[in-house]
């Protein structure tokens, strides 16, 4: 047995129990240094192997080889070992109380009103309305005349109207209507005429946007709304169109079993005129104060658009036919969310806002 | 309008419950928006006999009484204060624990040191009128049973119908008899009055001159002697005071009856006060006045319409007689007026003088032609009856008639078309002839003939309701939607939801504030009230709400200033909303892509952003700083990121373009690559925050969402995926402290090309190794080549960029 082969076995033991004894990543590494190494131990120890016999040298060589994997092998479970323990002792370090509260990130909402009447352009988009705008400040002739409301007629009283000044009445202190009839307008309905004249039928669109109307604030009422308007031109729509269109969308709107009632209304600008009527929401049609006792609650206004309209939109009435309709999404909105006071809408209560999220 | 159900009987039977005639109305389009039950407000209140009656032991006004309450009370003493008990009446008993109307509750109580068990009551007290003197007597003898909850004795069903702007027909008890009996199949029952002329002829004491026919197209007078002019008898007076009527007198409350009746307004004149009888229907006089019979002196002008007497106007035509022909308890003659007038022009002046009646209500609506003379003879007959007055023979009317029937011509097919309802000529006939239209042909051609009541029917289209109304709207078969679709058109607000829903996303909060705001509103901004743009109203609700918003930043900071004074004073809000303003003169850019009616005023979209202080609460662990300038170009910048659009560019705004609510220092243009503006922002100059009472730093964005929404793009076109990996390259830069960062960018994007992904400013330095005046900033680049090792071309536009810095902003590059 050669000095080398004793030497190798004294190695191995020694550095066995070197490597068991290291307690940390650096220690491993100066062993590896140090026993492993260029100048490390075992590699002195080769360097022996001239010196051996040829007929020996193979069986050292393997002993060597074998010698450097075992340890490789020790020195890299030593370390994995190591490495586990101290990242459980860093992870044990790290722990942070998990019921503290999270970073705040700040969500936002939309208004009610608005996210209604975004629910009733998509409703409506599915039954082939577009949307169509027109100007808040209008003239009394789209408003009223153009709409069969001449002027002095008693139907005028269902539109209170604010009037815009002639300019430099105001500062001159003494106020009057502008001499060119421009007036906020009182309705969408205005919207209709522009429509008519701007499109070619078939005309399915409806006509969102913000009212005035010269009217005491309460719970229920406010100078400043918005509506809805709805419109449908063309050769054939009958009356029996409006009714189904109408409780179709009572149904999306207040459920499947909502109860509806399209009765006999009174619009100037159509004629026939209705009104449309939905169970009460509160009561379910027993009667109760929110539906003044009759069970039901009106919740728009419509009919076949009147003649001298269609004549006013640029239409002959003995072609052409259709229905129009107007919705009060402030008031919708109430009764979708149990809302007392229609003056939250106006201002920036963010106590009531924030109620929404996404608005819905 | 009121109707009492029992006034109501008189015309037609009704068999139908209050509810379901209530139903059966409104589903005819005569709308019954409230009902009344009489005596829902009385609890335990019945109809008590006066058995006893003896002074107060201890009080010389008040009386002690035994009254006979019926088989559930016995007999009980009480306590009374009223003068005209009678043994015998028949009065209203308030038992113990009985409710009146006011929730006014009635108990056995102590008066004087006598035990009273409950209270016998006035006709104020049970709400039925205005008389608290006595106590409401019910009758003599056996009229009422003794006991009978009084409710039932003597509640009065009253339906408040609203009749519509067309249906001034129906604006009466006939009228509305004339529907029900229409749909009930019931018969109705017109009042067919009798009269007895007396011998003086009506043309000897009366003249009546119209000047202006248009305006007056009928009046019809008759002549009363010997009016013994008294109060009008109970069942009238409580029919008026059911109706909402107040009784006066006889004659005058015979006018208000036959009005409600039959629809008619009238007015009666006291004769002897018309000099020689005299009468002239004609417009006022520029000057003249005149004093109504409310005592108000009141000056007229020509556009109305007055009745005169030679010289003076002595009444408001179809509005309110004056009170100098004003009738009294001691006038002996009479002149009754029964006339129809433009309803227009009544319309007109009543709402100039703020006097809208009872009468210039029906007047505006409308008085078919066969009305007055009918309705002269039914007061004539009731003023005979209640105040034995004398009846001139004849009648002076200036249109006696006959009047001939509106004709309609329609067609059947046509109608069926509008309505989606089979018809044919019987069945039209069947329908409209209840309501008392003539049918004339039998095939698709029709001629109808209009009752002269039904002012309303001119049009095919205005037949066609009346067929769907006697057919029922219920019974009209609802069809789903169908038909043709009209072509696609993009949605014009659905560009503006999207700018809505990218920054609730982004946390913050949505408005919607009144466009009506204070002139007051805009001083406190630091704008001008009383510039000439603004559009103001001329019949505003306040002066709060008197003139539309020319710009945002009122609203936004009002929404701020309502949320501190809610101790919230930390808010992050948006609105997008309308901004208004006047200009003569050929029209702007802007104007031209604004909205218009076409009279000089305009209105656009605008985004207004307002911040003050924390997103979030300060929270453990988390830096939560207040928003600034910076937090605020954050938001903008991701806005225009999620729409797509290309980040904007900012720069101080020059000081006279200034927006004067802003901080002078820290107030800046929002524009685009080309140095167009479309927007501003800024800090709220600390003095305006002190008007708005807002405390902290709040910073505001406004934008022109037309020109934010222009550059977003149409079409998003894919770039491929590069097979490069990128370059990052870091330079530092020194510039004169004047010159704005913004240029550095500006100059550095424009420098670096296309192949510049990202640029980020990551540190700014100044201190004394960079030198007095100086300031250092440093620039992380992002450089996406197109091929992989092609970094030469990236230091190639490096290279540009640093040459560009020195050259154009003479800028040292470290």
């Amino acid at each position: 047995m050669s000095q080398l082969r004793t030497d190798l076995e004294s190695l191995r033991a020694d550095a066995r129990a070197r490597l068991d004894a290291a307690a940390s990543a650096d220690e491993l590494d100066a062993l590896r240094h140090e026993l492993l190494g260029r100048s490390g131990r075992l590699t002195a120890l080769l360097k022996q192997l001239g010196s051996v016999p040829a007929e020996e040298r193979p069986a050292i060589g393997q002993l060597a080889n074998e010698v450097r994997r075992e340890l490789e092998g020790v020195l890299e479970e030593r370390l994995a070992r190591l490495r586990d323990a101290d990242l459980d002792a860093r992870l044990a370090a790290e722990a942070i109380d998990m019921s503290a509260p999270g970073r705040p990130i700040r969500v936002g909402h939309l208004h009610p009103v608005l996210t209604l009447m975004r629910d009733l352009r998509e409703l409506f988009h599915a039954y082939g309305f577009e949307v169509f705008e027109g100007p808040e400040v209008e003239t009394e002739e789209y408003n009223f005349e153009l709409l069969n409301i001449p002027p002095d007629h008693p139907s005028r009283d269902l539109w209170d109207t604010l009037y815009v000044a002639e300019p430099g009445s105001v500062e001159a202190g003494e106020p009057r209507p502008a001499e060119d009839g421009t007036i906020l307008r009182t309705h969408t309905s205005p919207v209709q005429i522009r429509a008519m004249r701007a499109l070619e039928p078939p005309i399915r669109v409806i006509m969102p946007g913000r009212c005035f109307r010269y009217e005491a604030v309460d719970a229920s009422h406010g100078f400043e709304f918005f509506q809805v308007e709805g419109l449908v031109v063309d050769r054939d729509t009958t009356m029996a169109d409006l009714k189904g269109l109408l409780e179709e969308v009572a149904r999306a709107l207040y459920g499947r079993d909502v109860a509806t009632r399209f009765r006999p209304g009174y619009y100037p600008f159509t004629e026939p005129s209705v009104a449309f009527d939905i169970g009460c929401l509160v009561c379910g049609g027993d009667g109760c104060p929110a539906c003044k006792r009759s069970g039901w609650m009106t919740i728009l206004g419509a009919g076949m658009v009147h003649p001298r309209v269609l004549e006013a939109g640029g239409y002959d009435p003995a072609v052409y036919q259709g229905y129009a309709f107007g919705m009060g999404p402030d008031r919708m909105t109430m009764l979708r969310h149990g809302i007392g006071d229609i003056r939250l809408f106006f201002g920036a209560d963010l106590r009531f806002i924030t109620q929404f999220p996404e608005g819905r | 309008m009121r109707v009492p159900l029992s006034w109501l009987r008189e015309y037609v039977d009704v068999t139908l419950s209050p509810r379901e005639l209530t139903a059966e109305l409104t589903m005819r389009g005569m709308e019954v928006s409230d009902v009344e039950i009489g005596g829902e407000g009385w609890q335990n209140v019945v109809v008590g006999r006066v058995l006893h009656v003896e002074r107060h032991p201890n009080a010389d006004t008040l009386w002690l009484t035994r009254v006979d309450v019926g088989p559930a009370g016995g007999e009980l003493e009480i306590v009374c204060g009223a003068q005209n008990l009678e043994v015998g009446q028949l009065v209203p008993a308030a038992l113990p624990g009985a409710v009146l109307p006011g929730d006014r509750r009635i108990e056995r109580s102590k008066i004087r040191g006598v035990v009273s068990n409950g209270m016998l009551c006035s006709a104020v007290e049970l709400g039925l009128g205005p008389d608290a003197d006595g106590i409401h007597v019910l009758g003599h003898h056996d009229e009422l049973p003794v006991g009978q909850p009084l409710g039932e004795a003597i509640g009065e069903v009253v339906l408040d119908v609203d009749v519509k702007p067309n249906r001034g027909d129906a604006l009466s008890m006939v009228g509305l008899a004339r529907e029900i009996a229409a749909f009930t199949g019931a018969e109705l029952r017109v009042p067919e009055p009798q009269t007895v002329e007396g011998d003086v002829a009506v043309e000897d004491r009366v003249s009546v001159r119209i000047e202006d026919p248009e305006l007056c197209p009928r009046f019809t007078a008759l002549w009363f002697d010997d009016v013994a002019n008294g109060p009008s008898p109970d069942w009238m007076q409580q029919r008026l005071v059911a109706a909402g009527m107040r009784p006066i007198s006889a004659v005058v409350d015979v006018t208000n009856y036959v009005m409600h009746e039959l629809g008619q307004p009238q007015h009666a004149y006291d004769a002897d006060a018309i000099p020689g009888g005299e009468i002239v229907v004609r417009r006022a006089r520029a000057g003249e006045r005149l004093e109504t019979i409310d005592h108000v002196d009141r000056a007229l002008d020509e556009r109305m319409l007055v009745i005169a007497d030679r010289e003076r106007p002595i009444g408001l035509a179809g509005i309110m007689g004056g009170a100098s022909t004003e009738v009294s308890e001691s006038t002996k003659r009479v002149i009754l007026e029964s006339a129809i007038f433009h309803g227009p022009t009544i319309r007109n002046t009543a709402r100039r003088l703020g006097l809208r009646s009872e009468a210039s209500m029906r007047h505006e609506k409308g008085i078919g032609p066969d009305l007055p003379r009918l309705a002269a003879y039914r007061a004539a007959q009731l003023i005979q009856q209640i105040t034995g007055a004398t009846l001139a023979a004849g009648i002076v009317d200036n249109d006696p008639g006959p009047h001939p029937a509106r004709r309609v011509s329609v067609s059947v097919s046509r109608m069926e078309r509008l309505l989606g309802l089979p018809l044919d000529a019987g069945r039209v006939r069947q329908l409209l002839e209840p309501l008392e239209f003539g049918v004339m042909g039998d095939g698709d051609e029709l001629e109808i003939s209009v009752p002269s009541h039904r002012l309303d029917v001119a049009l095919e289209a205005d037949v066609a309701e009346e067929v769907a109304r006697a057919h029922g709207y219920e019974r009209i078969a609802g069809r789903l939607p169908r038909a043709e679709l009209p072509p696609y058109r993009t949605d014009p607000s659905e560009p503006r939801n999207r700018v809505r829903r990218v920054l609730a996303g982004i946390g913050l909060d949505e408005v919607v504030t009144h466009a009506l705001f204070d002139p007051d509103d805009l001083d406190r901004t630091g704008y001008d009230g009383s510039a000439q743009h603004l559009i103001r109203l001329s019949n505003p609700l306040s002066e709060a709400h008197s003139v539309l918003r020319p710009v945002m930043a009122p609203s936004l900071l009002s929404s701020l200033a309502e949320n501190a004074r809610r101790r919230r004073p930390d808010a992050w809000l948006f609105e997008v909303g309308k901004v208004y303003w006047m200009h003569d003169g050929p029209p702007t850019p802007r104007e031209r892509a604004s909205e218009t009616a076409g009279t000089g005023r305009y209105e656009a979209w605008e985004l207004g952003i307002a911040l003050n202080g924390r997103p979030v609460p300060v929270t453990a662990g988390a830096a939560v700083e207040p928003a600034d300038v910076a937090t605020l170009k954050g938001i903008v910048d991701a806005l225009h990121d999620a729409l797509g659009a290309p980040r904007p560019e900012y720069r101080a705004e020059e000081p006279d373009t200034r927006h004067p609510h802003r901080h002078p220092g820290r107030a800046g243009v929002i524009t685009d690559a080309q140095g167009r503006p479309y927007g501003s922002l800024g800090e709220v100059h600390p003095r305006v925050a002190e008007a708005w009472g807002l405390p902290g730093r709040p910073v505001d964005a406004t934008i022109d969402l037309h020109r934010l929404l222009e550059l977003v793009p149409q079409r998003i076109e894919a770039r491929p995926i590069p097979s490069a990996q990128p370059v990052d390259r870091d330079l530092a830069v020194v510039l004169d402290e004047t010159t704005p960062v913004g240029e550095l960018l500006r100059v550095t994007r424009m420098s670096a090309g296309p192949m510049l992904t990202e640029l980020t400013l990551f540190d700014v330095y100044r201190g004394e190794q960079i030198g007095e005046g100086k300031v250092s900033y440093a620039l992380s680049m992002r450089f996406q080549p197109d091929e992989a090792g092609d970094e030469k071309a990236v230091e190639k536009a490096l290279n540009k960029v640093r040459g560009s810095l020195r050259h154009h902003l003479g800028a040292e590059i470290r």
